[in-house]
């Protein structure tokens, strides 16, 4: 076995494990995370020579396909809008729960395109440039999807009224 | 009022997730061991460009507009796409070559897999006795990115369903040229737009024929589009079924979109969309007639159909 390639190998895993565990996590269920990380670093050593020095945005991009590769055999789809929508609203004062709460809801509604790039900007705390290579286009034209899918998501906060308490409670 | 990307990043459910507990880096330690344990492939095998499938679907399309121009022209069944055809040639302005560059997306089962967007421009030159030259390039920023593949030659009908005529086709991967000559195909019933005759024309005529109708206006690409669909009639493959929406510019009756689906069987269906960018009509004289030759390509090395050498 080539050392320097396992070495190399081990530091990008090790580096980046856990944001590829927490890209699958948020967008999957715990048991198809697993096996999306898995499958994301097989790739990541098979085509070791392929990952750019920044390979972050390259291993979502690979998590990314593998999800899609599944939702298309399962019906694993579901669990993300699930996990969107019905997540328990974590935060310390009650509004900022409400709002936590409807802001998932909106953006469960979002087409996958928008929800990929303001979750890619918020949630993984990429910016716009390992975003786009992330998700295989320009900085300019992820600059435009992300401003599009904020637009659109505040059209949709401001379509939705805010949960009441009451139903925070019950999701 | 907080910007809505801090407002989302404060929504997100798992905000600990990156923190791994112990029982998560023996999980991760676990399948690292099980990852580096894989065999190392020898050598990757050459990888061929993403863009393989639209290139190819793009190859497709422009071959059934051939395909359908040389069956349509032998083709004798009264009110048939052969009658038509043969109006719009004797129509059609000997002294023209339409160009087009197209935008080409293909969705379907076949190609589409993992790889939402697959993409490629087309750019073509057609003239009425038959000469043809194609592009297909990348898509970089909407426009034409790398050369992934050009052909040219000169088509014409031969016998039934047999089409005659050089063909060079260049591989830019390879620098290499090769001679050859069409293939052949069945008998069809495709309303594929022949690509050598002025398109106006031929769609007014596919209208006229009742094989296309009119379904309302649209905008593309800020310009006032007539919509022209069909139903599903039988497609060139046996068991298959296409069906064609165009959407033409109100004025020239040019197409400015086409939407293209074939369904097989129990198999997805497969979308080929095709936005012109262009859609132009060339005088065909001795300048632009140079535009139906392949490109010069300074050291590509050309090979005939058995595969001999033809340059030193």
């Amino acid at each position: 076995m080539d050392p320097t390639r396992t070495q190399r190998f081990e530091q990008m895993f090790t580096e980046h494990y856990a944001a590829v565990r927490g890209y699958a996590l948020r967008r999957t269920s715990a048991d198809a995370a697993q096996d999306t990380v898995a499958e994301t670093f097989l790739v990541a050593w098979r085509r070791l020579d392929d990952v750019p020095p920044d390979a972050l945005p390259w291993l979502f991009g690979v998590a990314r396909r593998v999800l899609a590769n599944q939702r298309r055999s399962t019906a694993r789809s579901a669990a993300l809008e699930q996990r969107l929508a019905g997540t328990t609203a974590i935060g310390s004062h009650e509004d900022r729960a409400d709002e936590a709460e409807a802001l998932r809801a909106a953006l469960g509604r979002l087409s996958e395109s928008d929800r990929e790039a303001l979750m890619l900007v918020a949630w993984h705390g990429l910016s716009t440039a390992r975003a786009a290579r992330a998700v295989g286009c320009t900085r300019t034209a992820f600059g435009v999807r992300l401003h599009r899918a904020r637009r659109r998501l505040e059209a949709q906060l401001g379509r939705q009224p805010l949960p009441t308490a009451a139903s925070v409670e019950a999701s | 009022m907080r910007d809505l990307i801090e407002r989302l990043r404060d929504a997100d459910p798992m905000p600990e997730v990156e923190r791994l507990s112990a029982e998560d880096r023996r999980e991760a330690d676990a399948l690292l061991h099980r990852l580096t344990s894989e065999p190392v492939p020898a050598a990757s095998p050459p990888r061929r460009p993403r863009i393989r499938g639209l290139a190819l679907a793009a190859g497709v399309a422009a071959v059934l507009a051939l395909v359908f121009a040389a069956v349509s022209l032998l083709d004798d069944e009264p009110g048939g796409p052969g009658v038509v055809e043969r109006a719009v040639a004797a129509t059609t302005d000997k002294a023209a070559i339409y160009h087009t560059v197209a935008l080409e997306r293909l969705i379907g089962a076949d190609v589409s897999a993992g790889a939402p967007g697959r993409e490629a421009i087309f750019e073509s030159w057609n003239a009425p006795d038959g000469s043809t030259h194609q592009k297909t390039f990348k898509v970089r920023d909407g426009r034409r990115g790398q050369l992934l593949s050009e052909a040219a030659g000169r088509l014409h009908p031969k016998t039934r369903g047999r089409f005659a005529g050089p063909v060079q086709i260049y591989d830019p991967r390879t620098n290499r040229i090769q001679h050859t000559r069409f293939g052949r195909s069945g008998k069809g019933t495709s309303l594929a737009l022949n690509p050598s005759v002025d398109p106006g024309k031929s769609l007014r005529a596919l209208q006229a024929q009742g094989r296309l109708r009119f379904d309302g206006t649209a905008r593309v690409g800020g310009r006032e589009a007539y919509r022209l669909v069909s139903g599903p009639v039988p497609g060139f493959a046996k068991g298959r079924t296409e069906s064609y929406e165009y959407f033409v510019d109100s004025q020239t009756y040019y197409p400015l979109l086409i939407r293209y689906r074939v369904a097989s069987g129990s198999d997805k269906p497969l979308e080929l969309s095709i936005r012109y960018l262009v859609y132009e009509r060339l005088p065909f004289d001795r300048q632009h007639s140079q535009l139906l030759k392949l490109d010069r390509h300074p050291g590509a090395a050309e090979y005939d159909r058995d595969g001999r050498r033809l340059n030193p």
